[in-house]
């Protein structure tokens, strides 16, 4: 249920004074985080239940949720997407992208393979760029309002986000 | 006293804020079996003819799946290998996916659903999208097949003798 729901809720409306011009395409991709921060502690601490009595749980917690998506470019593309009405990020979708797989298995290959350590920082290094790069083309592709663009750079995203988490042992 | 605490907390430890890192799951035995000494790992001649590729993804959860078959002249899948980067059931159910349809004719290796490798791991209901990747990898492996030898028909076997025949 609640995954449902979510999916209705517009998380650039509970930040108005940070994000007043909305999600993609009106507003920019970017988002300065240091206010949403400051917004984010202001509405949390009226919806903190021993200020507010009228307050519930589900809203301070709405707001956690809802936070933590926009502050993660990642995260935050699929919100966009998901409010675009796109299937495609969710978590029954499949990927069928050849060539796109074929070069994540490819590096993840390169990577399970390599021992040696500064070999592998460079490795990691790498996919760093990687991940710079990618949110820069989602946040051109926003900006020029082309959703398909910003759908698949997504994707991928996704994937080398993975990787990066894979490098600490965390995959 | 309460509200100071809440809001120290979110305060001090912006930690506390990010998403929860992959929290502790525990895995049936069957899985961790298959984790810890996965079967068939690694890799065919993707050019050879006798070879089908499937490669599929789960962006969701950013995994990725390779799963090759080598088939016989008489349309039986003789070997068959896989790659997997993805979490415990990813690489799980490709791997008993590769100990299953070995043997197997195309038809039989097709028809395989998810459902049969979710039951046999014990997957739960969060991690049934891992045995999807499977059956759609399998799938993709045998089309992959079927068009390099499309004289084969959907049916290999029959396919396969007839070909002979015809030589």
């Amino acid at each position: 249920m609640s995954k449902i729901l979510r999916r209705w809720i517009n998380y650039y409306s509970l930040f108005p004074k940070t994000l007043a011009a909305g999600p993609p395409p009106k507003g920019p991709f970017e988002i300065d985080t240091k206010s949403l921060r400051n917004e984010y502690l202001k509405a949390q601490q009226q919806a903190h239940p021993d200020v507010n009595s009228g307050a519930t749980a589900a809203d301070s917690a709405t707001l956690g949720s809802a936070y933590r998506t926009l502050l993660d470019p990642l995260l935050r593309s699929r919100h966009i997407l998901e409010l675009q009405g796109s299937t495609a990020v969710g978590e029954d979708a499949s990927l069928d992208d050849e060539e796109l797989l074929m070069n994540i298995l490819m590096v993840r290959e390169e990577v399970s393979e390599c021992e040696d350590p500064a070999e592998r920082a460079k490795l990691e290094q790498a996919n760093n760029e990687r991940i710079e790069s990618t949110i820069h083309k989602i946040s051109q592709a926003y900006s020029e309002n082309d959703l398909e663009t910003a759908q698949k750079a997504t994707i991928e995203l996704g994937y080398w986000i993975k990787l990066r988490a894979a490098f600490h042992g965390e995959d | 006293m309460l509200r100071n605490l809440g809001f120290r907390t979110l305060r001090s430890s912006p930690q506390a804020l990010m998403p929860l890192r992959a929290t502790q799951r525990f895995y049936h035995d069957k899985v961790l079996d298959h984790y810890n000494n996965p079967r068939n790992v690694g890799k065919l001649d993707a050019k050879s003819q006798k070879v089908g590729t499937g490669l599929v993804g789960a962006p969701a959860c950013g995994d990725v799946m390779r799963l090759q078959i080598e088939v016989d002249d008489k349309g039986v899948i003789s070997d068959v290998k896989f790659k997997t980067f993805g979490c415990g059931s990813a690489i799980a159910s490709s791997s008993y996916m590769t100990e299953l349809v070995r043997g197997m004719s195309l038809e039989e290796a097709g028809k395989i659903k998810n459902t049969t490798i979710a039951k046999e791991l014990s997957l739960p209901p969060v991690k049934l999208h891992c045995s999807m990747l499977a059956e759609d990898a399998i799938k993709s492996a045998i089309k992959d097949y079927r068009s390099k030898n499309p004289t084969l028909g959907p049916d290999a076997a029959k396919g396969a003798g007839a070909a002979a025949t015809a030589a």
